[in-house]
């Protein structure tokens, strides 16, 4: 994990290290040989294997166990996706998280169903600076994809980590973008005040959204971002928030939650947990 | 009086184990074990808290969330194909015994017993031979002390094409450290062939009829351990310095045969391998007019009761069999 760099003008590179956790896949379908087991299958160089524990999809979700109920129907293909500061203690750095199900025999198989998922770990405070960017680029890129048994050990367990270039947004243009979305949406005023309510009573809250808000997930991270990037630096439960999709269990803190499935409320519901 | 039990499944993946523990309530129910009939056990899925009141943890409620129990939903997902346990922790499961009919005296307490029957990756204990697994060093110390503090173990191997198995000196060098192990607090182990269906594949309608012949099990048996590396290993835990283990053989089958028809429970048709089911239903409805799950309970009730049935072999009733043969 590494801190971001500026390049001297309004962008700047953010490093993202990666950890995968599955099974090695083979072939155009992405079949589970069957002498793969479950393992650690992909890890940046500077993560170590003491991070596997903390970053294990469970514990981010915390969660005892992930099952494939807990993922909502319409997400299954893709999987579950979660943001958050990571949940250890103290701790310096957020995580993204896709995790889902998929068959053993293949992307379109029948056979069992085994857990495979993807993390993006980043230092918090790149987070905290670039909400709307992450958010865009792991609803972009992140993907729970199995790595491939025919690729080199070695290099996978030394994997180089993601860098991206982001744009430091101005207030302004935040500001009016919410201002629009506060004019035309639903979605704006409901967020902006459930966060409101949440600094009062830190209480653990869960804000829910369904189809009805919005049509898909990128859809949901581009609002909820843009919310995000919209909170003060003083905002006091910034290291509470978490952005969930398609996962059918909220973190504590305060969590803002889409789930495509959910569809008979009129519009989006705040769940005091 | 109450009694508590703890045992630990183990064995390679893939080799059945979740199966078998998914199919066990039913298997129960159904009464498809090769126990008497009068013996008339129940079991029951139980939560954490009536298992061990003072430990459990309280639950957190999200009114979103899914709120089953955790064995339905491991039902529940066997019924919808199965998922590959992960090795990210173990997985424990609570059950009541009861025995409500006639049980042979003297072996029989008269209960009720709280089982916590503990399913696992197959990867934690018995990883492929020659591979580096990483697992957490947390799971495996836990498994290991689970393993050490059960009164019961039942491996589970896949019947079919054991002589392949790319795991069985992992097999052999856990049984040594069990056997070594003064710590320990077995008691019983019962080594359960799972997939035993599949022997009686070309059988059609007799499949069922040859299953339930215990001559024809214990004939399996003899000739799946033939020449298993690991089998003489295990004789050390029965003698008085491996801690004068209880060990039994037994054959099972998740998937079953299909009442009626009698045929084994695997449907060619569908993709995968799927049970028999009935068109227009959902979930485990649409396979419980069909679905017989073939002594899955065997393993359990000899492991929580101590008591034998017509399909649990001793090393003197295989050994006694092959002086025959």
């Amino acid at each position: 994990m590494r801190s971001i760099a500026t390049n001297g003008d309004d962008t700047a590179e953010i490093s993202l290290d990666r950890l995968h956790y599955g099974k090695l896949a083979f072939g155009a379908t992405l079949r589970v040989p069957a002498t793969a087991g479950y393992g650690v299958t992909l890890r940046s160089c500077d993560l170590q294997p003491n991070d596997d524990q903390l970053l294990s999809p469970p514990r981010l979700m915390g969660l005892r166990r992930f099952e494939p109920d807990l993922v909502d129907p319409a997400s299954r293909r893709r999987g579950a996706f979660l943001a958050r500061v990571a949940p250890e203690p103290n701790a310096r750095r957020a995580i993204f998280l896709r995790a889902r199900f998929r068959p053993e025999d293949g992307e379109d198989g029948h056979g069992r169903l085994y857990q495979q998922s993807a993390v993006w770990s980043v230092s918090a405070a790149d987070w905290r600076r670039h909400p709307a960017a992450l958010l865009a680029m792991t609803e972009s890129d992140l993907e729970a994809l199995p790595d491939l048994a025919t690729e080199d050990e070695a290099a996978r367990y030394n994997a180089a980590p993601a860098r991206y270039l982001v744009r430091f947004l101005d207030s302004r243009d935040v500001w009016s973008a919410l201002e629009d979305a506060l004019e035309e949406t639903r979605w704006a005023a409901t967020t902006l005040e459930f966060l409101a309510r949440g600094a009062e009573t830190g209480a653990d809250a869960t804000l829910n959204f369904g189809a009805d808000d919005f049509p898909d997930e990128a859809e949901f991270l581009r609002a909820v971002g843009l919310a995000l990037q919209f909170l003060p630096e003083s905002y006091p439960r910034w290291r509470e928030i978490s952005v969930v999709s398609g996962l059918r269990n909220a973190p504590e803190g305060l969590c803002l939650r889409y789930l495509p499935s959910l569809r008979a409320a009129a519009h989006a519901t705040a769940v005091a947990a | 009086m109450t009694e508590r039990l703890s045992m630990c499944l183990i064995g390679p993946k893939k080799g059945g184990k979740s199966s078998l523990l998914a199919s066990l309530v039913d298997c129960v129910a159904q009464s498809a074990f090769g126990y008497s009939p009068r013996l008339r056990p129940a079991l029951q899925p139980i939560a954490e808290a009536e298992y061990d009141p003072a430990n459990a943890a309280p639950k957190k409620a999200d009114l979103l969330s899914v709120e089953q129990g955790d064995y339905e939903r491991l039902r529940r997902e066997f019924a919808e194909g199965g998922v590959a346990t992960d090795t990210l922790d173990t997985y424990e499961y609570r059950f009541r015994l009861t025995v409500n009919g006639e049980a042979p005296a003297p072996a029989l307490l008269p209960g009720p017993w709280l089982l916590e029957i503990i399913d696992s990756a197959g990867e934690i204990a018995v990883p492929p031979d020659g591979a580096e697994v990483a697992i957490l060093n947390d799971v495996k110390a836990k498994l290991a002390r689970q393993m050490l503090g059960a009164e019961a173990i039942l491996i589970v191997l896949p019947l079919v094409r054991l002589e392949d198995s790319g795991w069985s000196g992992n097999l052999a060098r856990l049984i040594d450290r069990l056997a070594l192990s003064p710590e320990k607090k077995l008691k019983r182990l019962v080594v359960v062939f799972s997939q035993y269906e599949r022997l009686f594949a070309r059988l059609g309608p007799s499949a069922f009829t040859y299953a339930c012949d215990p001559a024809v099990a214990r004939h399996a048996l003899r000739k799946s351990l033939r020449g298993v590396q690991w089998l003489d290993r295990l004789r050390a835990l029965e003698s008085p310095d491996g801690g004068g283990v209880s060990v039994r053989f037994t054959v099972c089958s998740a998937y079953g045969f299909v009442k009626r028809f009698q045929n084994p429970n695997i449907d060619p048709h569908q993709p995968g391998e799927r049970r028999f089911r009935r068109a227009g239903l959902d979930g485990a409805r649409a396979y419980n007019e069909y679905w017989r799950p073939f002594l899955t309970a065997e393993p359990f009730l000899y492991a929580a009761l101590g008591l034998d049935s017509a399909f649990t072999f001793s090393y003197a009733q295989l050994d006694a069999r092959q002086e025959e043969g």
